[in-house]
């Protein structure tokens, strides 16, 4: 679920990225609802045509919109404050305080969702002891230089009143430098990004959803295969019409909290899951491509930074907070009462590993 | 401005419609080619495309009707797409039971009709135990195959060993995509060279041998039946 919004806001930010092009060649008041669909569309019948010419377009339209952003960054001249960044007049004091910052923290995790698919890499790879810390920095480096040359261009050109709800910030930062040029990139750039992250959205969600219909956590029609393509075509088209009718909400930060709540519940069950993992097969009983050696250190920051985020959710998002709280609350009874009797959980688990301690 | 914008944007569209067809033609190509070294080896070889117009080589070896055919598997990902070769032996004499031994599996399988069968058995001490064995309605006797399993799983490209009441059918991997290519573009591009006939020729000799142990021994229990 948390890709399946992921990708609903992606698209809302497509659409209303095509409003304000337009706006700018003089058509006010586009409809975004049919960019929406478009771009759903579009990118589900990628997926329904094959995962590898997805990835591939992700990987090339990403680069891209990374360059641009990188292009933008130098065009600010960012060693020379009040020339073009007027950080000193725009970036005042904290307008809510600290409590400002804990209330923001659900879009900075939303930010890093999907970071930890590095690790689920890990069996993957020729040396995991190697390639998951190399993999897990260089992920997070990429996205730590993205976000501080978003959050330093923009808090350097717009005020933060307006940045709270702007939807597509780094475009504007270019529509406000005056170059065509940089506009017309950074328009590209923005779809690009959005549209990169919506198709992998769309690929990783109906990938998990095929997986669960496999494993009977829900119903196997939607574990079968396309004859021809050989894709989870079911999983993928039934998740359009979801994406779709949440991206024609219109509301960005609602579709995004969902988003993250749903990514939020998952973090926080990893947290006592790698604990309990760690005492059910300790070092040394099963063999292990890395361990981490500051265990549990991980799991209780991953914790702290969860019930963190819980609590910035409830200061600004209570009403939504509580919603998909009861949603998953409801769907656990319903999978416990009803769905989890036909789970085969002898064909999930097949690798030889002793019996877990204390079993 | 807007015009040579345009225009751009037409000889970019025309460049890559060009250069897909180019690989669609391409991949075709190499396709087809796949079995050219296998078609000696079977009597009254027969050559069609299966609905992912992925090749087919069907004909004759030692007394049974085989077929050959392969899988791209994509959809996993994360990981370099395997080229699965399957080896099909159709059934003299129909046997009694199924059974489906998939070794390392994922739940992924999506060429194993076995993700929807009830049965589990425990797999014997002397086979791969990082595995599956499943069953559908009734099991085929663990017997009749046990002498050839930890053989025939030696090799860790063997995959799978499916069992059904009119065929006998082995999974192998005989191919991986070009690693280069999956790690840079996830691009999922075989090696274009035709698959070796002898480990065509190794395999189905396995697989007749497996079949024809099970179909003796349906024919011993017909025979004292009568």
């Amino acid at each position: 679920m948390a890709y399946t919004m992921l990708c609903a806001a992606d698209a809302l930010v497509v659409g209303d990225l095509m409003k304000s092009g337009a706006e700018v060649m003089g058509y006010a008041n586009l409809d975004t609802k049919p960019f929406v669909v478009l771009t759903v569309a579009f990118l589900a019948w990628l997926n329904y045509r094959g995962v590898f010419a997805t990835l591939t377009l992700n990987l090339v339209i990403t680069f891209l919109a990374f360059t641009s952003l990188i292009v933008l960054f130098l065009a600010v001249d960012p060693l020379h404050q009040g020339v073009v960044l007027q950080h000193q007049a725009l970036l005042t004091d904290l307008p809510y305080g600290w409590i400002g910052v804990v209330a923001a923290l659900q879009f900075g995790m939303w930010y890093y969702l999907g970071i930890e698919g590095t690790c689920q890499a890990a069996e993957e790879v020729r040396s995991a002891g190697r390639s998951i810390p190399l993999g897990t920095m260089g992920g997070m480096m990429t996205l730590l230089v993205a976000a501080t040359i978003t959050w330093f261009v923009a808090t350097g050109l717009m005020p933060w009143q307006y940045l709270g709800q702007a939807v597509t910030p780094m475009y504007d930062a270019a529509t406000l430098l005056g170059s065509s040029q940089l506009q017309l990139m950074l328009f590209v750039a923005t779809a690009f990004a959005a549209i990169a992250s919506a198709n992998g959205c769309i690929n990783d969600a109906s990938r998990a959803w095929f997986s669960l219909g496999r494993d009977r956590y829900m119903p196997v029609f939607f574990g079968a295969i396309h004859p021809k393509y050989r894709t989870p075509y079911r999983s993928v088209l039934f998740l359009v019409p979801i994406a779709i009718s949440f991206a024609f909400t219109g509301l960005l930060d609602q579709v995004i909290t969902f988003s993250i709540l749903s990514g939020l519940l998952g973090y926080t069950f990893m947290t006592f899951n790698m604990i309990k993992f760690r005492k059910m097969w300790p070092l040394g009983s099963i063999h292990r491509g890395y361990i981490h050696p500051f265990h549990p250190i991980p799991a209780i920051t991953l914790l702290t930074l969860c019930c963190a985020t819980y609590f910035a959710t409830f200061l600004g998002y209570g009403a939504s907070l509580l919603s998909i709280m009861a949603f998953y609350i409801l769907a656990s009874i319903w999978f416990v009462l009803r769905r989890y009797k036909f789970v085969k959980r002898a064909d999930q688990f097949t690798m030889p590993w002793p019996r877990p301690k204390g079993y | 401005m807007n015009i040579v914008v345009l225009l751009l944007l037409v000889v970019m569209t025309v460049m890559l419609y060009r250069k897909y067809s180019h690989a669609v033609r391409y991949k075709a190509d190499a396709r087809s080619r796949i079995f050219d070294e296998c078609s000696p080896l079977v009597a009254n070889p027969q050559h069609r495309l299966d609905k992912a117009n992925l090749p087919i080589l069907e004909g004759d070896y030692d007394g049974y009707k085989v077929s050959l055919s392969i899988v791209e598997d994509t959809l996993g990902w994360r990981k370099v797409p395997p080229l699965w070769l399957l080896i099909k032996v159709e059934a003299n004499l129909q046997s009694a039971g199924t059974l489906d031994f998939i070794v390392r599996p994922s739940n992924n399988e999506f060429y194993s009709p076995s993700w929807q069968w009830n049965g589990n058995l425990a797999i014997p001490a002397s086979w791969p135990q990082h595995a599956i064995l499943k069953y559908q309605h009734q099991a085929a006797d663990l017997a009749l195959i046990n002498a050839f399993i930890p053989q025939l799983f030696v090799d860790a490209n063997m995959k799978e060993l499916l069992i059904m009441p009119n065929f006998t059918r082995l999974t192998y991997m005989v191919k991986q995509a070009e690693r280069g290519e999956y790690l840079i573009m996830r691009n999922a591009i075989y090696e274009n060279t035709p698959i070796s006939i002898d480990v065509v020729e190794a395999l189905l000799k396995q697989a007749i041998a497996i079949r024809l142990n099970i179909e003796n021994s349906e024919a011993d229990v017909l025979n004292q039946a009568a």
